[in-house]
């Protein structure tokens, strides 16, 4: 150890000290104190006597510890998003260098290298020895890495292929795909075989898709295009793993597999992943019998597509290969390309422009947006500025080629600002206009600006001179066991009574932010969300499910005792009423409808107010009414929000 | 015994080449990404910090969300080739200062308060067999309840992480204040909890 702690007692001929004693219990004594301090024990009694005293100590708390604080600390209730963070980051993170990936290799090969090197002492003959272990070892890794890629699952390898494109796709304002595809189509073993080459450009923001092929392939394209429809994949987004698992999700029986697989189209042949699914039972005309997806391994992109087609006549197989991809803003795009409507089989090349009106003020589904509106919702949650801090999210027309999103928002310091700023500059197509109380003063010089009625301060507090709060009878019971002082009575009485109010307005910013996420994503709305997106929604609910049930607990745990006999009373659930058994989002109107009851009798009873003639025992009871429903009824909404509620697998 | 921790501390060694050491049980032996290393570490630690950020610093959303950040900063540290020692303590101390710089930011309650402790104590469990037994519990229980709250934060902080089974050393490093230190806020955490147990 680097510093000396503790006395060197033994030098001094006395007993240890009890700061000694606990150095020894811990084992932090230097090694000669730690013996002598040993011996002398062995020997006398009384600083055995201590010792025990010190070692009960450390054993009641670990009791407390164990008993009482970790049974209080809730469950964690988001443990699942991690992965998927984890995944968003080593998407993000891109390729590493080639010295930590032949490192990585090394690692694998020798794993206990990971201990050993950091500390190896070198000297010239093993420098030689290593040097040439060395070399074999690489020689041996590049051999081995050439091999050897991690083969994952078919819902892996989905939800990665998902999340890259989703960040392609966000990389971009207003984005446009741009796709270039062979297809190939083999009836008969080789007897029959036709290809086609096809350009696709797909505005996401305003649900506009062309593709331009020329006149001899629209046969076959066109009856791609109706396998696809029929089989629930996405015509629009060929290649697309999104489109891939909704057909996967539609079978009733499927066999899988995921396998490595070399991309040879190019002069660095690449690594690559191929996911084959396989309808088991019986399939009808028309219907894909088996599908694969090949996926890049660098970065999960979907190369490649095969789809096997039951016929009446036998059975045909398409391949669809993507020769070029990106992502491109709406603006680079020439308007020629969506100028005209969208059709089946066009000239292999643009036609001039047409400038067509109609096309520009075509209404925007704006399905990208909403993964935006999304990225700003959980954005401003994280921050916890979704709890009734004023600011809102508008979405607008821009006149031109759709909507963007607009946060309007008025804060209190320059601080909140600069971090809710922070927060969303980087979503593409948002624009942030973010004000502190300050500024929306200076610019309004005669109306002062006032941040809302929530934030406004001047609420009526619990404390108060003398006067007398609704249950201040029960309190005064409750209290006095504990504080005979008036004075210590009067501010255990405040104390209380704040904290009270504290948790349930809490509780109640919570069912409000539940209610506004209900009703703007009603079960439409959710449907027209990307996978990415539902799962934040999701989280989002999760997330202000359990701080409802933790203040909720809080207040519970706090406000029951002191009711004293009432809550003694039988007093259970009340009846549930209707619409606690619906599913997300319509559960949301009775819950919150119940915390505003339980935060308007919490208040009734726990602040002074002049008008205020309410029964103190009759609010009492039913304030443990709704303490009784909600805490009934909110695990049971939390398991129903647990899964996959919103119908992401 | 005492002395014998030959262990280097918790800091990052960007030059060293390898990653993390055997403090992870199934971290060594087995051929694993970082992701996988990640994933392991957070399976077998994200528990306990996220208990110790709970009962330190109360907020369990938030402790959430620092456990995960934690995780992720541990991934773009490996990524990024640094040598981790000592995993558990790199863990704890940048969750440890995660939630520091939380709760500058207010975004963290109080820990458990105590004005709940009352309630809270009430609704406990009782395992003890007899109404005397469960009495003495309770007392024994609201002893150092109120030991505790006489206790300053730092030294329920080496409190909670030494029951964790960290070292003074190793505590030193995930609160960043020195040995003696440690000893001097255990030595009168231990203190105060004695003499209010009625053993001082």
């Amino acid at each position: 150890m680097a510093e000396q702690l503790g006395t060197r007692w033994a030098e001094t001929g006395r007993h240890p000290s009890e700061d000694d004693l606990l150095l020894f219990v811990d084992e932090e004594l230097e090694a000669e104190s730690y013996a002598s301090v040993k011996a002398h024990l062995g020997a006398c009694w009384s600083c055995r006597v201590e010792l025990g005293k010190i070692q009960e100590t450390i054993s009641d708390f670990i009791q407390y510890r164990n008993q009482v604080l970790r049974p209080l600390v809730p469950p964690r209730q988001r443990q699942a998003g991690f992965r998927t963070r984890l995944h968003q980051l080593e998407l993000t993170a891109g390729r590493k260098s080639w010295w930590a990936q032949m490192r990585d290799s090394l690692s694998r090969f020798l794993p206990h290298a990971r201990l050993a090197w950091p500390r190896f002492a070198w000297s010239v003959s093993s420098t030689r020895i290593a040097v040439a272990s060395l070399m074999l070892l690489l020689l041996a890794v590049a051999w081995l890495r050439l091999g050897r890629e991690s083969v994952v699952t078919a819902t892996e390898l989905l939800e990665r292929a998902t999340e890259a494109q989703t960040q392609k796709i966000l990389s971009a304002s207003q984005p446009v795909i741009h796709q270039q595809l062979q297809i190939r189509r083999k009836r008969g073993g080789l007897s029959e075989v036709k290809t086609a080459r096809i350009e696709t450009w797909n505005d996401l923001n305003n649900t506009r898709f062309r593709q331009i092929a020329g006149d001899e392939s629209s046969d076959l394209i066109a009856t791609l295009a109706e396998i696809y429809r029929a089989n629930r994949l996405d015509w629009r987004r060929p290649l697309s793993a999104v489109s891939f698992a909704e057909w996967r999700k539609s079978l009733a029986g499927k066999k899988e597999e995921v396998v490595k697989a070399r991309l040879a189209d190019g002069p660095e042949a690449l690594d690559a992943l191929n996911l084959s699914t396989t309808a088991t039972g019986r399939t009808g005309a028309g219907a894909v019998r088996e599908a694969t997806l090949m996926v890049r391994s660098r970065d999960w992109h979907p190369v490649r597509q095969t789809l096997k087609v039951s016929e009446e006549a036998g059975e045909a197989e398409y391949e669809i290969i993507e020769t070029a991809f990106e992502v491109v803003s709406l603006s680079s795009v020439h308007p020629a390309i969506f100028a005209e409507p969208a059709v089946a089989s066009a000239s292999p090349t643009p036609v001039a422009p047409s400038p067509s009106p109609a096309v520009k003020t075509a209404p925007a589904a704006a399905i990208d947006l909403d993964a935006a509106e999304i990225e700003v919702r959980d954005a401003l949650h994280r921050l916890r500025a979704d709890l009734g801090e004023p600011i809102e999210i508008v979405r607008q027309s821009t006149g031109q080629y759709g909507e963007k999103i607009e946060v309007r928002g008025l804060v209190n310091t320059a601080e909140r600002k600069a971090e809710l700023l922070a927060a969303l500059d980087d979503i593409p197509g948002v624009k942030a206009t973010i004000r502190t109380v300050k500024e929306a003063s200076g610019n309004r010089a005669s109306a002062a600006a006032q941040p809302s009625p929530s934030q406004t301060a001047a609420e009526p507090g619990p404390e108060n001179a003398g006067g007398r709060l609704p249950a201040q009878e029960l309190l005064e019971r409750h209290f006095s066991q504990r504080f005979t002082d008036p004075d210590d009575l009067r501010t255990a009485i405040e104390q209380f009574s704040k904290q009270a109010l504290d948790h349930s307005e809490s509780a109640l910013a919570e069912a409000w932010a539940l209610r506004r996420l209900a009703e703007r994503y009603t079960t439409a709305e959710v449907n027209r969300l990307n996978d990415a997106s539902r799962r934040r929604l999701e989280a989002m609910v999760r997330n202000h499910l359990a701080s409802l049930r933790l203040h909720i607990t809080r207040t519970s745990t706090l406000v029951k005792p002191a009711l004293g006999a009432i809550a003694n009373e039988s007093s259970g659930a009340t009846a549930a009423g209707s619409g606690w058994e619906a599913a997300w989002p319509e559960f949301s109107a009775p819950l919150l409808k119940t915390v505003q009851q339980l935060d308007r009798l919490t208040t009734a009873l726990f602040t002074i107010s002049a008008n205020a003639r309410i029964s103190p025992s009759g609010a009492a009871r039913e304030l443990l009414g709704a303490f009784a429903l909600l805490e009934s009824q909110l695990p049971d909404l939390e398991k129903r929000v647990a899964g996959e509620f919103l119908g992401v697998p | 015994m005492p002395g014998d921790d030959a262990r280097s501390g918790i800091g990052n060694d960007s030059q060293a080449a390898l990653r993390l050491d055997a403090d992870l049980p199934g971290f060594i032996g087995e051929a694993m990404t970082p992701e996988q290393d990640v994933t392991g570490g957070f399976e077998q630690w994200s528990g306990p910090i996220y208990e110790y950020l709970v009962i330190v610093f109360g907020h369990p959303p938030e402790a959430e969300e620092v456990v995960q950040e934690t995780f992720l900063q541990l991934y773009k540290s490996l990524q990024a080739g640094q040598t981790i020692h000592n995993t558990r303590g790199w863990l704890f101390r940048v969750a440890h200062n995660l939630a520091i710089n939380q709760r500058k930011h207010e975004k963290f309650y109080d820990p458990l308060d105590d004005a709940a402790w009352d309630a809270i104590a009430r609704a406990l469990p009782d395992r003890a067999p007899d109404p005397e037994q469960r009495l003495l519990r309770h007392e024994k229980f609201a002893r150092i309840h109120a030991a505790m709250k006489k206790l300053s934060m730092q030294e329920r902080q080496c409190l909670q992480l030494r029951a964790e089974g960290f070292r003074y050393r190793e505590i030193g490093e995930v609160l960043g204040i020195s040995t003696k230190t440690v000893y001097e806020y255990l030595r009168r955490a231990v203190r105060k909890l004695k003499k209010e147990q009625g053993h001082g």
